[in-house]
């Protein structure tokens, strides 16, 4: 019985990483199509009308959902009613996104150019890739930057080709990226230099057998490796599943899109990946959102072979998923937002204040302390690092982020 | 008040705008504003964009819309005066197109007006990189001529 509700605490808590009832209405009116998709867009239609008045995660979700909104709408046979202000802001963002997009564009081929003439053997990662790839038009997907993975030992050589390419590093960049080099080119478009595909080093740096399964294929002119689908799966979920702004719904609409328009996937590659990559609950918890909210087709022997993994997760493995669920909110917040009722939120408190020795072990590992120390200490450096932020969002009001946490 | 015979084109490399279904999406990406003109203010964009000066895009407005020829200038000339107060248009030396271009929109006559939205930054994504006209492919509309 306390398994059960255990169980169930530990999956309101990965909730929290998925999109709530009004973001899911918004994904569904971005990506269906057909019938469907113009039930979907009647559905948002009246939320659409003040878009001001949204609640913040859904205005936060619409800037990078509308140009897909505004395709959605524009191949609708019998368009919904929309108001004269919802279509605006719609193709205002389409059309913002596509003069962007031509500059991401330049600057995309000009840094693939230079890795090429310097022979650096690097992997095209997550958001270039899948606009051209598997968007209805490349420009409709938000391309916030450059993402490379390339190894440690060719990082030296893929950064020397970046600046090659007119990208510098920002002494002033608050965006530090841990284990990897995040340069920045003047235009404001950063290119990020992965050794490692997640940010929690609990997850493995590369999945097994990604590197022979790196496709090679003509993008924007240069000839470029990229994971292979199952991989790209993967590891949008797993880099989503520690995501800060996940808010922006990116990774919902690659994955969907991914698996409804890109190249057959290799359901035993993901699977197996979730396992060895120790991304099982993430994954699950994902790939059963996208398959029972937004009718993704994934064989549901894969959603039970994913659940049954991720019910064996190890403590550390619950608490690494737990943390990156509660990515950017206050851990207060996490506790208020777990659904289900008083019980799964008294777990979730007891987690996040008493989390597995082995959790603690791997979070402070640079530290060498007995275990029983780090628990207080813990709780002292959230408290100063919750006390920062708040007084970060005093000095700088009004962000909708901000509002969210 | 404006010469009835210049052209214009628009401010190069800060300004763009296209007509989507029958509305005129504008962008300045040097103030963050963001216009709009629909029904005729759009058919009015597309012959001033096109190189039309007033009096022949007034000319144009005529053929499709039954109004008073003298309402058509003035709200023609009240639009230019924004589009120019805006920044978004400037005095141009360009010939005139070679045809004027056809005025197909299906709208009744209203009094066209330029709307400017600068409280966008909530529902738009406006992260860099930004500017770049010159090489988009709605870019290529700000050198014409």
């Amino acid at each position: 019985m306390a398994g059960t509700a255990r169980e169930a605490a530990l999956n309101s808590g990965l909730a929290l990483m998925l999109p709530d009832g009004g973001q899911t209405r918004l994904l569904r009116a971005a990506l269906f199509g057909g019938e469907a998709g113009r039930r979907a867009l009647a559905a948002v239609a009246p939320d659409l009308e003040r878009p001001q008045l949204l609640p913040p995660p859904q205005r936060v979700a619409l800037r990078t959902l509308s140009p897909l909104l505004e395709a959605g709408m524009a191949g609708a046979e019998s368009a919904p009613r929309f108001g004269a202000d919802s279509l605006r802001v719609l193709r205002m963002a389409a059309a913002r996104e596509r003069v962007r997009y031509e500059t991401v564009r330049r600057l995309a081929r000009g840094l693939l150019a230079s890795l090429t003439d310097r022979g650096v053997d690097a992997i095209l990662l997550r958001g270039i890739v899948l606009a051209e790839t598997v968007y209805p038009e490349p420009f409709r997907r938000h391309t916030h930057d450059l993402d490379l993975f390339v190894s440690p030992s060719g990082m030296q050589r893929a950064e020397d080709a970046a600046r090659a390419a007119g990208f510098t590093e920002r002494a002033d960049d608050p965006d530090r990226l841990p284990g990897g080099t995040r340069l920045v080119h003047p235009s404001g478009l950063p290119v990020e230099i992965h050794a490692s595909l997640f940010l929690d080093p609990y997850y493995a740096a590369e999945l097994p057998g990604m590197s022979a399964r790196a496709e090679r294929r003509a993008l924007l002119g240069e000839h470029v490796r990229t994971l292979g689908a199952a991989d790209q799966l993967l590891h949008i979920c797993g880099g989503a599943s520690q995501s800060p702004v996940r808010g922006s719904l990116r990774w919902v609409t690659d994955a969907w899109l991914l698996i409804d328009r890109g190249p057959a996937i290799d359901w035993e590659v993901v699977v197996s990946g979730a396992a060895s990559a120790r991304l099982s609950l993430p994954v699950s918890a994902m790939l059963r959102y996208l398959a029972e909210e937004l009718e993704s087709p994934i064989p549901a022997t894969v959603l039970d072979r994913l659940d049954a993994l991720a019910r064996e997760a190890s403590p550390i493995a619950r608490d690494v998923a737990l943390y990156g669920a509660r990515a950017g909110l206050p851990a207060l917040a996490l506790v208020r937002r777990v659904p289900g009722g008083l019980r799964p939120r008294l777990w979730a408190l007891g987690w996040l204040l008493f989390p597995s020795a082995s959790y603690l072990r791997h979070a402070y590992r640079g530290r060498r302390w007995p275990v029983p120390l780090l628990y207080p200490y813990r709780i002292w450096h959230h408290g100063c690092a919750a006390l920062l932020e708040r007084v970060r969002r005093v000095r700088m009001p009004g962000s909708l982020e901000a509002e969210i946490a | 008040m404006s010469d009835a015979a210049v052209r214009y084109q628009l401010r190069s490399g800060d300004v763009t705008g296209k007509v989507i279904d029958g509305e005129a999406i504008i962008m300045n990406l040097a103030t963050g504003a963001y216009y709009s003109m629909d029904g005729v203010g759009a058919a009015l964009w597309e012959l001033l964009e096109q190189g039309c000066s007033g009096e022949e895009s007034v000319a144009a407005l005529a053929e499709r819309f039954d109004v008073a020829r003298e309402m058509l200038e003035r709200d023609v000339d009240a639009v230019i005066d924004d589009l120019l107060a805006e920044e978004l248009l400037v005095v141009a030396e360009r010939s005139a197109p070679a045809a004027v271009p056809y005025v197909s929109t299906q709208a009744e006559y209203t009094t066209p007006s330029l709307q400017k939205f600068t409280d966008m930054a909530d529902l738009l994504a406006l992260d860099p990189p930004m500017p770049g006209l010159d090489e988009s492919a709605w870019g290529d509309a700000t050198v014409a001529g």
